[in-house]
């Protein structure tokens, strides 16, 4: 497990040594700020509850967009980088097991994710107060929807990971990744209404279409205060998923 | 070529672990879904997404008779505004809309088979929306229908209830609406709907109990008697406990006994809601016969501060054994910050919170459920301790709590006017006082006994309804012997209103589009500064 901490400590300083991370951050911290400042004139007119604000700060376009988009970039450069410059040849020929590094490196990739998620926490515990909301807000569904968020967000993680390890080339790497959390928030929607049609028959598929429906595991579940381990795992066999294929595409270069 | 086929040998090795790896990753999500081995948390402050153990036990009874619950949706998409109260009002029904739809899934996701739902949208699926509008009969907009049948039945046979989500008259959530002579203070803004209370999950099980219930008891509602009306809207009136009677399975008629002279064969139970005239001896003879042949009555004689309308009702009274007296009954109010000491009177005094009898079915699930009614202008009513033959009274069913007093009363011009500032000093002033008395009536033939519901105060007007309706609904269920549709109060929930003005939106803004930007770019600075000098 050493190379484990190693890998994960080694990758954690350069995404935290890196401006582009906090870059991304500023840039869609502004997008956030605008929106909710928009929701804040709305209610000055119109009213809202405490509920709507939950949803829209945290199923808000700007974390939609940083669950679609942050993850791959995170994760372009994790092993097509590494091919790129050659340093994964060093990688491969180490008395290391392969799957410590790719655990390390998601592990890395995916305590910065949560580390740029914090300050909105913070940040709805500072709007609760009097100075601006003054409301209570029930921490329950914020946290179910930060779970949800860091979910979603680390299958597009694991995801990455994968892709990165199959190419050197980084745009392409990021492609692939964006390709894919574009996908998966989009398309199980999308198909679910043609694949209704196949209930009588074919029931399961209904069934696995609708596991799989992430913008309503987000919108209509964990932003509401639901937490279901059916859909929970999901995501966390789906980590273990791309894990193992990233694993098994290191080993097969190792093997080359 | 070895080293050809060596690479597609470790190419196919690599795809045949990913389709592999595939299966299992799917097979795992979809046996993680089956209920045997998921669950739900629920960490909303008020559980509102988890029903009450009877919805609970309720929709295992469904899927053990193999029936099936099928909730269809026709929400009509909002228009959009024109104006300030648009606004709100389309603000306030999508509201609506979202918990409705939040509800149901939970219905649908816990009911598994034995629960359908469906929502129909005539702009996407116009044939179909149709086709069902049409096999229901549907006249309204904004609706859901709750039907119940059994698996092989065309869903045409089934049985099926309407429960209104549109915000005004809405079933499935109380909206307070600001009455339109409420003075505006100057400057103020504007008053609007909004939502209050949402009571989804207690009307749509209420809704599936009626439908599992056969039959159709009818109550007829006494007139002739200075009784108030069933039928206008106004806030002192019975319209709301009528319109609830008939959305749950009762036939509600009209019975002006004084000019028909008999009691139609088919009534089930009478009611009469507050007399303001004796009942004469002739119409007396007529509902006791009825009750002695196993009829029921509800009987709500509150206290009215107008003198002369405070009937004895003495020639029910004689034969049922009570009394009525011309006085009102107040209770102490508890004071908050020393809830164990006796408390104070006062105008709050008249506005008694009752207590429900824990083991009588009438009242069982409403006492575990820790709700009580809120009930005005009780009115003192004695039973004497010779009883009539035949008849025995429960005085329990409600009552007021143990400081409860008849406060002294002035009389002047007309009106009764109770001195409620000036509470008794003597413990021996106090009591507990009945609020509903249950009467069971032997009877002269058949074996069913009569019953009689005495409720001596006001708890049911349209205003009260939405606060005291369970208790009403209870009772009626209870007196047509219909028990399964006798209630817990369903789990719902008030939703917390946010209102901001000018300044606070000011800093939101100032804070999350410069405070929080800012700050991380001054951190990003900070990195690149420091990384630069290592």
């Amino acid at each position: 497990m050493n190379v484990f901490w190693t890998t994960l400590k080694r990758e954690l300083m350069s995404y935290l040594f890196s401006p582009t991370g906090y870059l991304i951050a500023v840039l869609l911290y502004l997008f956030r700020g605008f929106e909710i400042g928009a929701w804040a004139k709305r209610t000055v007119y119109l009213g809202s509850n405490v509920d709507d604000f939950v949803f829209s700060y945290l199923s808000s376009s700007s974390s939609l967009i940083m669950i679609a988009f942050v993850p791959p970039i995170l994760t372009m450069r994790c092993f097509a980088e590494e091919r790129r410059t050659g340093s994964i040849e060093v990688l491969l020929t180490a008395p290391v097991r392969s799957w410590e590094v790719v655990l390390g490196k998601f592990g890395a990739a995916f305590v910065f994710f949560n580390i740029l998620w914090w300050p909105t926490l913070v940040l709805l515990w500072v709007l609760s107060g009097d100075a601006f909301l003054g409301v209570d807000l029930a921490f329950g569904p914020v946290l179910s929807s930060y779970l949800g968020l860091i979910l979603i967000g680390s299958l597009i993680l694991a995801a990455g990971c994968f892709v990165s390890s199959l190419t050197d080339n980084l745009l392409l790497a990021t492609l692939g990744g964006i390709l894919f959390s574009l996908g998966l928030m989009a398309l199980p929607g999308l198909l679910l209404p043609s694949v209704a049609l196949l209930s009588e028959d074919y029931p399961f598929v209904v069934t696995l279409f609708s596991q799989i429906h992430v913008m309503d595991h987000l919108q209509s579940w964990f932003s509401r205060g639901l937490i279901d381990t059916g859909r929970c795992a999901f995501y966390v066999t789906g980590v273990a998923f791309f894990l193992f294929l990233t694993t098994i595409s290191l080993e097969a270069r190792r093997w080359r | 070529m070895s080293d050809w086929a060596t690479k597609f040998a470790g190419r196919l090795v690599l795809v045949l672990l990913a389709i592999l790896a595939t299966a299992a990753w799917l097979g795992l999500t979809l046996f993680a879904s089956r209920p045997a081995v998921r669950a739900l948390f629920d960490v909303t402050p008020e559980a509102r997404y988890t029903f009450t153990p009877e919805t609970d036990a309720l929709l295992d009874e469904i899927a053990a008779e193999d029936k099936v619950v099928r909730i269809d949706t026709f929400f009509e998409p909002t228009p959009v505004a024109t104006n300030e109260l648009e606004r709100h009002v389309y603000g306030l029904q999508r509201r609506i809309f979202n918990l409705t739809s939040d509800l149901l899934r939970i219905y649908d996701e816990r009911g598994g088979d034995a629960v359908q739902v469906k929502s129909y949208d005539r702009r996407s699926d116009v044939e179909g929306a149709r086709a069902r509008i049409q096999e229901l009969d549907l006249k309204q907009r904004n609706v859901i229908v709750v039907s119940l049948g059994s698996r092989s039945d065309d869903s045409r046979r089934a049985r099926s209830k309407v429960l209104s989500v549109h915000w005004n008259p809405c079933d499935v959530a109380q909206v307070d609406i600001p009455a339109r002579d409420r003075p505006q203070m100057p400057g103020a803004s504007a008053q609007y709907p909004t939502l209050d209370v949402y009571k989804g999950e207690e009307a749509i099980s209420t809704a599936i109990r009626s439908l599992r219930v056969e039959g159709t008891p009818t109550v007829y509602f006494l007139q002739g008697y200075g009784e108030s009306s069933i039928r206008d809207g106004a806030a002192a009136s019975y319209y709301a406990l009528a319109q609830r009677l008939r959305n749950t399975g009762f036939e509600v008629r009209d019975l002006p006994l004084r000019q028909t002279g008999r009691i139609p064969d088919d009534a089930t139970i009478l009611a009469l809601m507050e007399p303001t005239r004796e009942i004469p001896e002739r119409d007396a003879e007529l509902i006791m016969e009825f009750i002695r042949r196993g009829g029921r009555m509800f009987l709500n004689a509150s206290f009215s501060p107008i003198e002369g309308r405070n009937p004895s009702l003495r020639n029910l009274g004689s034969v049922l054994g009570f009394e009525l007296g011309n006085d009102m009954v107040a209770h102490l109010v508890a004071d908050p910050s020393n809830p164990t000491a006796r408390g104070r009177g006062g105008v709050q005094a008249q506005h008694i919170v009752a207590e429900l009898h824990p083991n009588h079915s009438v009242t069982r699930l409403l006492h575990a459920s820790r709700w009580a009614p809120t009930v005005t202008g009780l009115r003192e009513v004695k039973l004497p301790t010779e009883r009539p033959e035949g008849v025995f009274a429960d005085p329990s069913l409600v009552m007021t709590g143990p400081w409860s007093w008849i406060p002294r009363t002035r009389r002047d011009a007309g009106t009764i006017d109770p001195d409620l500032s000036a509470w008794p000093r003597s413990d021996g002033a106090y009591a507990k006082r009945s609020v509903a008395i249950l009467f069971d009536v032997d009877p002269t033939e058949g074996s069913r006994k009569g019953q009689v519901v005495l409720f001596t105060a006001t708890a049911f007007l349209n205003q009260m309804f939405e606060q005291n309706g369970l208790l009403a609904m209870n009772i009626f269920n209870y007196l047509a012997e219909r028990r399964e549709l006798v209630t817990a109060a369903g789990s719902r929930f008030r939703t917390s209103r946010i209102a901001l003005v000018e300044a606070q939106s000011e800093r939101i803004g100032a804070l999350l589009i410069y405070g929080v930007p800012g700050g991380l770019l001054l951190l990003s600075f900070a990195v690149f500064w420091f990384r630069r000098r290592l």
